[in-house]
């Protein structure tokens, strides 16, 4: 199985890759339309670092941004959102103004408080209460310990039963799953053991549906 | 709730992982000492006095350290520009260090930020005590400035850095401690997330610290704490109140 890795020029893809390796699973970098085709990805990875506002114009000049959004909506490939990733995946962004996203996941992005009493950015190791029910957390001990660094989170409500919630100032959503879509805003390919079995139990996901 | 951090800063001089003392460097040894697994992040800084001709090598040695570590790098050592930053990040970091790049041209921040996020960028502040006011230093210490600690702590903050490290070069590898004086005054004026770096010698430095309020205890000492010390450390510092990250227990 293929795994297309989206490279918009503004990730860290040397750990992803490299967790990819130990897992064992193929694994391509994918910078432009032609090349996302010619990989035949059964699965994606979109990672990121940075604004929300510079991301979508980079997936948007690379001509990624469309491609994507069929791969995911018609052929319903599973896709895996990490950090900025999983934050593309929702409505919009207040990060900078207002931007768009791809809105698989029916919630917005905003910039946590500056009264919540915490230093922001929320950066280091914290907790991540799951359901089992959770596909990606399969195997995991509840609640499990995730690396984070950010400035805005998703504002999914944290009382559904699907997403994994994470508290900072107070309880933010920092995973979700919903059909093919998987996204979340730590990162599981700097988070050790625990990141590894989070995105082998991705790999075995996209490996079952096929 | 978020842990408290052990960071491990490695220091490459020409591609050459080194310890330092008063930020000269004075011993050699390898990344392999490093207990990977335990450890919650590791800096990883170029000290190199011609950071032209060792830039390709220092890179090259992240991008190997980047492929089989699995947590988080921040990279630093010689920043200037946005370009530096990009080339930076594409070689495996996850956020950057800026020290006399952003002393010299503090705009560089504010441009930084906007692109790649307050997360991103952290700066790194060497200080050191003089009539009773903490004063900034520049390149590896070697060029004192007329900025004051707390006014630059500020100015840093404003312009939108995600997280500061601060030392005072006179403690680095004399294992006797951090400054506490300067990490309280830093404290007190600092919001984002504030790491104590240079002098520590053991557990007890990392509790002090930790027991000040910083977010994270860095230590360039590495050989100090090899195979399990990382993680005895960590249960001395939860044994005295301090939330760490468990190891070898998260499944």
């Amino acid at each position: 199985m293929m795994i297309a890795i989206i490279d918009y020029g503004m990730s860290n893809l040397y750990s992803i890759t490299g967790m990819l390796d130990k897992i064992g699973t193929k694994h391509t970098l994918v910078s432009s339309s032609n090349e996302l085709e010619e990989s035949q990805c059964e699965a994606l990875i979109l990672p990121g670092v940075g604004s929300f506002p510079k991301a979508i114009d980079n997936l948007k000049s690379r001509k990624l941004y469309d491609p994507i959004k069929e791969l995911v909506e018609v052929k319903k490939l599973p896709i895996l959102g990490i950090c900025l990733g999983f934050q593309l995946m929702h409505k919009k962004s207040s990060e900078m103004g207002e931007t768009s996203g791809f809105g698989w996941l029916d919630a917005d992005i905003i910039k946590f408080k500056d009264n919540l009493n915490v230093t922001i950015p929320h950066i280091g190791w914290n907790e991540v209460t799951f359901s089992d029910t959770q596909p990606l957390f399969k195997g995991l001990k509840s609640p499990n310990l995730f690396y984070f660094v950010h400035s805005y989170h998703s504002t999914f409500s944290t009382n559904s039963t699907p997403y994994a919630k994470t508290q900072y100032g107070h309880s933010f959503c920092s995973a979700a799953s919903v059909g093919n879509i998987h996204g979340c805003q730590f990162h599981p390919e700097k988070s050790q053991q625990s990141g590894l079995h989070y995105l082998t139990n991705f790999i075995e996901l996209c490996c079952v549906k096929e | 709730m978020l842990r408290k951090r052990i960071i491990f800063v490695l220091t490459f001089l020409d591609g050459v992982l080194f310890r330092t003392r008063n930020f000269k460097p004075d011993y050699r040894y390898t990344h392999n000492f490093v207990d990977s697994w335990s450890v919650d992040e590791i800096v990883i800084l170029d000290i190199s006095r011609s950071k032209q001709s060792s830039r390709k090598i220092f890179l090259d040695r992240v991008k190997a350290i980047a492929r089989d570590c699995f947590v988080p790098l921040t990279v630093g050592g010689g920043i200037r520009t946005v370009e530096d930053i990009e080339m930076f990040l594409r070689s495996g970091a996850d956020k950057v260090v800026l020290n006399s790049g952003a002393i010299e041209n503090p705009g560089l921040i504010n441009e930084a930020v906007s692109i790649f996020g307050s997360q991103c960028i952290t700066i790194s502040i060497d200080s050191k005590l003089e009539n009773d006011e903490y004063y900034v230093y520049k390149n590896h210490c070697a060029e004192s400035t007329s900025l004051k600690l707390l006014t630059w702590i500020n100015e840093v903050q404003s312009r939108g850095v995600g997280e500061i490290l601060i030392q005072n070069y006179e403690k680095d590898g004399t294992l006797e401690g951090y400054d506490w004086q300067q990490i309280k005054l830093a404290r007190e004026k600092t919001s984002v997330p504030l790491i104590a770096c240079s002098g520590a010698g053991n557990w007890t430095h990392f509790e002090k610290a930790l027991s000040l309020n910083v977010d994270g205890v860095a230590t360039t000492n590495i050989y100090h704490f090899t195979e399990t010390a990382i993680n005895s450390a960590k249960n001395y510092l939860l044994s005295k109140g301090h939330r760490m990250r468990e190891i070898f227990n998260e499944r």
